[in-house]
Formats: C-alpha cells, structure tokens, sequence
C-alpha cells in the first residue's frame, strides 16, 4: 500500500514538470515557479502593467506610475506580482474593480500588462502586450492582445 | 514506473541505511526550521496569506521538531518510543511547511517544495524498518534523479542554452557577480559589448555568446544535468554522477548564491554515495545552517548571501 502510494506520487511529481512546461508555454506562468525545476532557463519574467480610465468612449492616457496614490500602488503591485507567478492565470478583472472602487468618476478601466521576454529565435528582446477592459456597468472585455502594440 | 524501474536506483533489501536517512531527517527539518525562521526575519514582501506570526510559530514548532530528530540521531531513535516519537515530530513537522508552501502560494521557491516532499517520506515512512526504509531511500534518490533530469530538460525546452542566450543574458543584467564570474572566459571586448545593452531596450543584442567558450559551457550545462541524472540509475556510474552533480550545484550557485537549493540538493545526491556523508556531516551542516541565518540577520557573509537578499 504505502509502496504503490510512494510509486504513484513519484510518478506524478515526474510528470508535473511536463505539465508546468505546458502551463509556462499556454499561460505564461513563471518558470521559475510551480515546481518545474525550470529556474536558471529562462531571465525572470519582466512585467509592467498600466491603468487606463475609460471615459465614456474615451480612453484616457494610462495612470503616471509615479504618482500612483498609496491604495492604487497597492493594488497594481499586488496584481503585477500574482501575474509574474500565474501569467495569464491572473485574472486583471480584480485590479480593474478596485481602481474603480478609488475612482468613482470612471465608467471603466483598461488594464494592459506589458511583458519582456527573451526570444529563443531572434536572442532579443520581444514586447508582449495583453489587455482587458472592465466596467461598472458589469461588463467584463475578452482579454487579448491588442491589433496595435504599444497603443 | 514500474516495479523494476523503481527498485532500480535503490540499495538491495538488507542494506543498512537507517542511520543514514536518520541525519537526513534531521538535516530537512533543519533546512525548513532555517526557512522559516529567513522567513520571519525577513517576509517576503508579497501579499501572501502568513504573517509574521505564522512563520514565528512555524520556525518554532519546525525548530522543536529538529531538536526531537537530532536527539534521535543516537541510540535513543532507535527504540519503540523513540520510533513513535519520531513518526510524530515528522508528521507535524510535515504539516507546518505544507501550511508554509501553502501560505505563500504562488510564490513558493521550488527548494521549499522539494524540502516538504522529503520530509512527507519520514512523514509516510519509517527509517528504523529494513522495508520502509530501502523504500525511504529509493524514493529519495528518485526525487534527486528526476530534480536534476529535468532542470536539464527544462533549459533545452526553452532553447537559451544553445548559443549561450541565458548566460550572456545574465553576464549583461545580472548584477557584478555573474560579469565577475564570467570575466575569465568572455574576452574583454564581448563583456565591454554586453554592458553597453538597456536591460530594457528591444533593440539591444543579439544575446549571443560569440565565445566558443561560454558556448560550450553553456551546453554543457544542461548536457550535464540530464546526463547525470541518467548516471545515477547506473550502479557504476551512480557515485560518480552524483558526485559531479553536487559539484555543478554548487558552481551553478556561484553567481546567484542561492545556498539553500544547493545545501538541500546535495543532501540529497548524498544519499547516493557511500559513507553516510549527510551523517558524518551532520553538524558542520547544522552550523551552515545557524550561520545563514545569521548572515541574513546581519553577519558578516556575502560569500553565502548577497546583500540585501533572502534565502
């Protein structure tokens, strides 16, 4: 029994390192974490997110990082940090929903997460940019990568 | 895995480890009491789910548990009451860093990780019987096999060993260590190149190693994890391998001086290796120990801890 149980568990831990690999490549979770024993392959992940207020259709120029209050440094740290663990995993829509708690003038937020990688192929630098739009009404955007980087 | 597969990197039924696996125990509660107590001195600084008083009560129960293990390292462990008391100290001990792992999901290092699933073995397992405890040392062994397999694989699937992208990557932006590290293989002219890179421009590189050294050693690296974890499946080369993986742990470490995988990971590859070497070095590992904790609170030990780090 606690032989077919050890067999069993070390058959699994052989395996998620396959799975994590999977989930680093689909979900853009750290490598460095999750039990993959992937560290030292890849530069840590490099993440930077930005807050833009949507009013009415407009969307206004992105929150100037250094002047974030207190409440709103929080926040995006907090959400910046879960997002280099999890990746794509990390739902943007709890950032969202806070900005909008400290700002009662907005209709929406867009959060967009800025990500840098090092490219295997081309051994630079390559931009990844994926973003979501939340608004009080309840509205919740697809996250996606937008047609225009860098907007 | 089968059966054969899985007997295959064990001692055959008889062999006398107990002594062994009983410092190993002792040696793992010591590498999380020493976790948690970095942890409570310094938390990191992420929203996680423990406090400071979580890890106070987690370095002292995991300190107590280390206490009970080392005493059993003697004559005392051997008997029923010791046996029992023992079982117990690993189950609580086992409990308390699941509740640590746990605590401080997602964030969690993967040495912590492995740390809770070789105490879970003294938690399941029982040293002191012949059965449990070739069973103890063959899941061990298997445990430092597949760690090392697949941080070897993981570095091909990524692809940035090929020309050296990683290592130039890290000799650019990876602090004064690693540039220091890699002086004495990377001709002045190609260090001079790779410091004049943005860390954060797009149009900075190629990150490629133009030293057929730094090519070389870079392969090497995951040729060598992958090939050694194979090593040690095989009775001739086992010793061998898991020599030369405690040696290339601890270079690997030379740069980043993250001590605590590699203090663990040798512990482990020891289990490997004739002589009971986690045993007869018990306490200059203990000491270890004490002292990164105490280079973290303040003593002198930049050799162990770059400053301002964590374990």
């Amino acid at each position: 029994m606690k032989r077919s149980l050890v067999v069993s568990f070390l058959a699994l831990f052989a395996l998620w390192p396959a799975i994590q690999r999977g989930l680093a490549w689909h979900y853009d979770i750290d490598p460095w974490k999750g039990f993959g024993f992937a560290m030292y392959s890849v530069p840590g992940p490099m993440k930077t997110v930005r807050v833009m207020p949507l009013l009415g259709s407009r969307r206004a120029p992105a929150l100037d990082i250094d002047a974030y209050s207190e409440a709103e440094q929080r926040a995006v740290d907090r959400f910046r940090e879960r997002r280099r663990a999890l990746g794509r995993l990390a739902s943007m829509e709890p950032l969202g929903r806070r900005m909008l708690e400290l700002h009662a003038d907005w209709q929406g937020v867009a959060i967009v997460v800025v990500t840098l990688s090092l490219d295997a192929e081309t051994a630079r630098l390559a931009l990844g940019i994926r973003e979501q739009e939340i608004w009080r009404d309840g509205r919740v955007g697809p996250e996606r990568t937008p047609v225009a980087p860098g907007r | 895995m089968g059966r054969g597969l899985f007997d295959r990197i064990g001692d055959a039924p008889g062999t006398a480890c107990a002594d062994h696996l009983r410092a190993f125990r002792a040696l793992v509660l010591a590498h999380w009491a020493t976790q948690a107590w970095a942890w409570w001195w310094a938390p990191p600084e992420l929203e996680i789910a423990i406090g400071s008083l979580g890890f106070a009560l987690s370095a002292v129960v995991l300190t107590a548990c280390t206490g009970v293990a080392l005493v059993s390292c003697g004559s005392y462990g051997k008997g029923a009451a010791g046996r029992r008391v023992n079982r117990f100290s690993s189950s609580i001990g086992t409990v308390v860093a699941a509740c640590l792992v746990a605590g401080i999901a997602p964030f969690t290092p993967n040495h912590t990780f492995l740390a809770l699933v070789c105490l879970a073995v003294f938690a399941l397992l029982d040293p002191e019987t012949e059965d449990e405890g070739v069973l103890a040392l063959a899941a061990l062994r298997w445990l430092a096999v597949i760690v090392f397999f697949w941080a070897g694989v993981q570095k091909l699937t990524y692809g940035l060993y090929f020309r050296g992208e990683f290592l130039t990557w890290m000799i650019a932006h990876g602090g004064p260590r690693w540039a220091a590290l890699f002086s004495w293989i990377v001709p002045d002219a190609e260090l001079a190149r790779l410091s004049s890179y943005g860390r954060y421009s797009l149009e900075a590189g190629p990150y490629r190693a133009n030293s057929l050294l730094l090519v070389l050693l870079s392969n090497s690296v995951w040729l060598a994890e992958v090939g050694l974890a194979l090593g040690m499946f095989w009775q001739r080369t086992r010793v061998a391998a898991a020599l030369a993986a405690i040696a290339l742990t601890f270079l690997i470490q030379l740069a980043p001086r993250e001590f605590m995988f590699a203090l663990l990971y040798a512990q482990l590859l020891f289990l490997f290796v004739p002589g009971e070497w986690n045993r007869r070095l018990l306490i200059p590992l203990l000491a270890l120990y004490v002292y990164l904790v105490a280079v973290l609170m303040g003593a002198p030990g930049e050799l162990l801890l770059r400053r301002g780090g964590t374990l």
